[in-house]
């Protein structure tokens, strides 16, 4: 399945929308460069929760082995990379 | 029966190593002295308590970060050891090389934690964990694979790109 960069942060957003309102944001405001883990959005249960959320939603298997992990937990470059990796595994 | 005066030294050298400064030095030569097998490059954070009445009964192995609060419990009421007469070669909890327990975690007695194998703050460890794991909750259960071991100098990140849940 190809997955647009645009339906990972759909779902992402979605799925964290209860931690960003705790913090008086709403998906609008996420800003592409918005790191989840440093904001306090997600912690390390949510980044496995976030994996197999994406991957059971698009029927993906994820891989970070080409994402600088610096990126891994900001929200632009990590759903652009899905979407990448999307494109790879179906061509 | 443990004699009175080594078991007091043994608790007062436990209260001393709650409280000391050196997670890397100080505190784990105290734990050494007090008879718990620790190998080398070792932390231990502050208010950890290592099997207060028979520390020779932990194994830790090198590289282990232990966080904060860690409680290791190695012997049961009511249950004898299992090698009498030789108690002080006896093993009820171990830790492998480069496993990592987060601040908050309760091991309990005759677990293994594998080689490399992660415990997230505030597990309550009952049973043994394969190496390369990482478990979480009460009681601890595998929540994915490690591709890595998560060591003092790992940048988080990276540990947690390598990561693969497990169904």
């Amino acid at each position: 399945m190809v997955v647009s960069a645009e339906d990972i942060r759909s779902l992402v957003l979605e799925k964290l929308q209860p931690s960003l309102d705790a913090k008086g944001l709403s998906a609008e405001d996420v800003p592409d460069n918005f790191d989840l883990l440093t904001e306090g959005v997600i912690d390390s249960m949510g980044i496995l929760q976030l994996i197999v959320e994406v991957e059971a939603r698009f029927g993906i298997t994820t891989d970070f082995e080409e994402l600088d992990p610096e990126n891994l937990t900001i929200i632009g470059p990590f759903c652009r990379h899905i979407a990448k990796k999307s494109l790879t595994v179906n061509r | 029966m443990e004699p009175f005066f080594s078991g007091a030294i043994k608790r007062g050298i436990q209260i001393l190593a709650f409280l000391a400064p050196g997670e890397s030095s100080m505190r784990v030569w105290l734990h050494r002295l007090r008879g718990v097998r620790i190998g080398t490059q070792c932390r231990i954070g502050m208010g950890t308590l290592i099997e207060t009445s028979f520390p020779e009964w932990v194994s830790i192995g090198n590289h282990v970060t232990l966080g904060m609060r860690t409680t290791i419990i190695a012997h049961m009421v009511g249950l004898p050891p299992r090698q009498h007469g030789n108690e002080k070669k006896y093993t009820s909890v171990q830790i492998e090389d480069d496993a990592f327990v987060g601040p908050g975690v309760i091991i309990l007695p005759h677990v293994t934690i594998g080689r490399g194998a992660v415990v997230m703050a505030g597990s309550v460890v009952t049973r043994s964990i394969p190496p390369l794991t990482m478990v979480q909750g009460n009681p601890a259960k595998p929540v994915a694979r490690c591709g890595s071991a998560l060591l003092w100098d790992t940048p988080i990140k990276e540990f947690y790109s390598k990561l693969r849940p497990l169904e």
